[in-house]
């Protein structure tokens, strides 16, 4: 009992993690329209990024919590900026375009930025400074929660309460659900469009190097190449939520996160990342909408 | 029993009732108007006949046999060939390819054509000749190696009537194919439906907006208002009905 | 003429090119050096495996990015039939090849079901789900040599055979897709409900690309396997399946010349590369960029060089 309890926090922090890097995927969905293979790898350079604000900074000689979050906050700015330029860059000329050719370029932009920084980072893993000391916090149940667990917990509840206030009590949040229900009608309604897409962009790639910071204080051994399972296992469950739907990417991040934590744990461990393979092809053959999606009907 | 009959269909999408107790019916070599306001249900009806939605509750026979239910493509392959109201032709073929898909369901088989046997070639000869006399029917000769999207308006509309010609159809539905073209066009339209149905018997069936024309091509017409149908008879009865005068042009004010 | 006899002789120049590309490839082995050889003979390969993913995407607009899970079974299977039978000699290649195919084929059917549904990008991750699953499942399986690799497969495959079945596999899609049946393969990519309108049964057509396209894909893993003697799950991830990609993508979607022509280039390139080791893949990325922001409709933009026709003519 006391065993699962303890899954239970490990399942819920990753499931955190994959919340925040879902919650990218699903806005960049919903007014694009796009499964932005490229953003998994964004994770990895918020992860990289830190590191090297952390060694730059002095902070991984000096460890402190506001250390970290001084970390991590420039970070989500530096990701925020790279996501805006991928956006500005590959994908707006490929609006009008057929949808495969922007799936394409995704794929492109993944492959530039994972050989791309084994290039500039060295394809060798590298080690994320202890800026905060790993101490058990709480005990729940029989399981041990860290501080870094807590903090983890912590910071993406703010972030994600952020977002929904962003959502649905500022006019920029607004603007952003119009362009994601029809982008033309909110075009011709006065909204820049290019403005809130790439707005989208720097959020949700703010979001996903939150995530890859705070993984780099929990599982310190962080690579290039660190960005492809989350990253895949993030848009799963962005897709189980219902894509485009935010507290759907929440669920869907929480539900990965603990049922693959549950069966590397309670079946075997080589089994992890196909977890995320079942339960995509599982609900794309039972319910393509997602648990909390809607289904659209096509106009004959 | 008319060769095409819908009897009592009723489709309803959750909670909006598309389309109530509709009965239809079309004989072969009829020409049979389908009119309404916007949002009557008159593609809908269309889409019921081919297949794209099953009614509720209600049938539709074609020739005896009953097709409610049916997928769109095996109504297709039973004689009932559509054009769209949003024109869907296949935007990167050319015109000729688009009529060529028309037939493909009876074209020579995969086999033989990986093969090259004797036998699809024959059939192949026979159905290229098909697709250029249709071509030629339809005023694309011209525009037959074009790519459908660079048709003018006009001749997409024809090349969506060519297309549908060309799956062998014995009750052709048109969804405004006079929409948007010009006064001319509408009339060369006409004299061609009455070709159309002259020279291949076919029963078919129009939604239009176009009064005059409804009025001077169809020998009877239906009229839907809000799912229903509120009239149904020769031109004359229906444009002198005063429900049908209420749904089009609103409740008389005193 | 009977029909038999008009079938070969329709096929006699088919037939002839066969026997020629045999006796090129006797003569390439003895002239040739082994590495420049080994390109010519992945070039075959790639042109098999472009064309095949070509009839799925870019013909009937099914984007499917597990094309490397069919090469796997291919390759696996016949590898394993090979060596199952003990036999080292040519004889046993075209067995082997088959049951490959087949066995790829049959997996082509099993991801082709289940995805008829889904569109665009849905369709896209679940083919790339199912390839991984495959890459998984033959890399937990020990009887195939699991994490170590399977080795010991008999060099039975060469120029000969390799471009023998490429110019096979051409000119049986040439002739499938160029028929006037075949036209509804673009119809489905074009308008899939005016296709179904049309009388199509799409769901039989985007089936029949699965299974046509994953036999070819299986075969050529085969030839792959009995050239290489060599297989290791390593060389069947997602980045195969998106190298593949980038062939039909670059070729032209939908142009079976242009693949081909891209396969060639694209097999090409990377030993080209060669001096910039680490750089490679970041070259080859930008070049996938590239291509996207500058011509997203390829080398041929969707059409094919023409040539006069000896066998059927296409659909014009």
């Amino acid at each position: 009992m006391d065993q699962l309890a303890q899954q239970l926090v490990n399942g819920l922090a990753w499931g955190s993690i994959y919340a925040l890097i879902a919650l990218g995927y699903t806005m960049v969905y919903g007014v694009l329209r796009l499964i932005n293979f490229a953003h998994g790898d964004v994770y990895m350079v918020g992860a990289m990024s830190a590191y090297y604000l952390a060694h730059g900074l002095g902070f991984a000689m000096a460890p402190s919590l506001p250390g970290f979050i001084i970390v991590m906050g420039l970070s989500m700015v530096v990701c925020a900026l790279l996501g805006a330029l991928i956006e500005r860059v590959a994908y707006r000329p490929l609006r009008r375009q057929p949808r495969w050719a922007m799936l394409t370029t995704a794929i492109g932009v993944s492959m530039l930025l994972e050989y791309g920084g084994q290039a500039v980072f060295g394809a060798d893993p590298k080690f994320f400074p202890q800026l905060i000391e790993s101490a058990p916090a709480l005990r729940l149940g029989g399981a041990v929660v860290t501080n870094i667990d807590l903090l983890i917990f912590t910071v993406s509840l703010v972030l994600m309460l952020g977002l929904r206030w962003f959502v649905y009590r500022t006019r920029a949040g607004m603007a952003l659900r119009a362009v994601s229900v029809n982008v033309d009608a909110a075009a011709l309604m006065g909204i820049n469009v290019n403005t809130i897409i790439a707005m989208t962009f720097m959020i949700g790639s703010a979001l996903a190097a939150a995530a890859g910071a705070m993984v780099g204080l929990r599982n310190p051994k962080i690579e290039p190449l660190m960005g492809l399972m989350p990253g895949i296992k993030a848009f799963v469950a962005a897709v189980l939520g219902g894509i485009g739907n935010f507290p759907g990417a929440v669920a869907g991040g929480l539900l990965m996160g603990v049922s693959e934590t549950l069966v590397a744990a309670y079946i075997s461990s080589t089994y992890r990342d196909a977890v995320a393979f079942v339960i995509l092809i599982a609900v794309l053959l039972v319910r393509p909408a997602g648990l909390f999606g809607s289904v659209t009907v096509e106009k004959v | 029993m008319a060769f095409l009959e819908l009897d009592a269909c009723t489709l309803s999408f959750g909670g909006l009732t598309a389309v109530r107790d509709v009965s239809l019916a079309v004989d072969a070599g009829e020409l049979v108007g389908v009119i309404g306001p916007n949002g009557a249900g008159k593609t809908t009806v269309f889409n019921l006949i081919t297949g794209v939605y099953a009614p509720d509750r209600g049938t539709i026979r074609l020739d005896g046999q009953r097709i409610d239910g049916l997928p769109p493509h095996r109504i297709t392959q039973r004689g009932i060939a559509r054009t769209f109201q949003g024109i869907r032709l296949f935007p990167n073929m050319s015109a000729y390819q688009n009529v060529v898909v028309g037939h493909s369901p009876r074209a020579g088989g995969l086999l033989g054509a990986v093969l090259d046997t004797p036998r699809a070639g024959d059939t192949r000869a026979r159905i290229a000749a098909e697709c250029e006399a249709l071509l030629t029917l339809l005023d694309l000769t011209d525009r037959r190696d074009d790519a459908a999207r660079t048709l003018s308006y006009g001749a997409q509309r024809r090349l969506e009537i060519a297309r549908a010609l060309a799956t062998g159809p014995k009750v052709l539905l048109l969804d405004e194919p006079a929409a948007g073209t010009t006064p001319h066009e509408k009339r060369e339209m006409m004299q061609r439906i009455r070709w159309l149905r002259d020279h291949f018997g076919l029963g078919i069936l129009i939604i239009e907006h176009d009064m005059r024309m409804i009025m001077e091509l169809c020998e009877r017409i239906t009229v839907l208002d809000h799912g229903e149908v509120i009239a149904c008879g020769a031109p004359a009865a229906v444009r002198a009905n005063p429900r049908v005068i209420e749904a089009y042009l609103g409740p008389e004010q005193s | 003429m009977s029909g038999l006899a008009h079938v070969a002789r329709r096929n006699a120049p088919l037939a002839l090119a066969l026997v020629g590309l045999g006796v090129l490839g006797l003569a390439l082995g003895r002239w040739l050096n082994g590495y420049y050889l080994q390109i010519v003979v992945l070039i075959g390969i790639n042109i098999i495996l472009a064309a095949s993913l070509n009839l799925i995407n870019g013909i009937t607009g099914q984007f499917s990015l597990g094309h490397a899970g069919f090469l796997a079974i291919g390759a696996y299977v016949s590898a394993a039939t090979t060596l199952g039978t003990g036999l080292t000699s040519a004889a046993v290649l075209p067995l082997s090849l088959l049951t490959g195919a087949l066995a790829a084929a049959l997996a082509g059917l099993a991801v082709g079901i289940p995805t008829l549904r889904l569109r665009g990008d849905y369709l896209a991750i679940t083919t790339l789900g199912f390839g991984e699953i495959i890459r998984v499942v033959i890399l937990n399986t020990d009887a195939v040599g699991g994490a170590r690799g399977l080795g010991g497969i008999p060099t039975l495959a060469g120029f000969g055979s390799v471009y023998a079945c490429a110019a096979l596999c051409l000119v049986m899609l040439w002739r499938l897709v160029y028929s006037q049946r075949g036209a509804a393969f673009f119809a489905i990519r074009e308008d899939e409900v005016a296709a179904a309108a049309m009388g199509i049964d799409t769901t039989r057509y985007k089936i029949l690309a699965f299974v046509i396209g994953a036999f070819w894909a299986g075969l050529a893993g085969g030839l792959l396997a009995h050239f290489i003697g060599y297989l290791h799950t390593n060389s069947f991830t997602f980045l195969r399946s998106v190298e593949i990609v980038v062939m039909v993508v670059l070729g032209g979607l939908g142009s079976l010349t242009g693949c081909a022509l891209a396969a060639a280039i694209l097999t090409i390139l990377p030993e080209l590369l060669r001096f910039g080791a680490e750089y490679r893949m970041v070259i080859y990325a930008l070049l996938l960029i590239a291509i996207m922001l500058i011509r997203p409709s390829g080398l041929m933009g969707g059409r094919e060089i023409s040539w006069p026709s000896w066998s059927s003519t296409p659909v014009r």
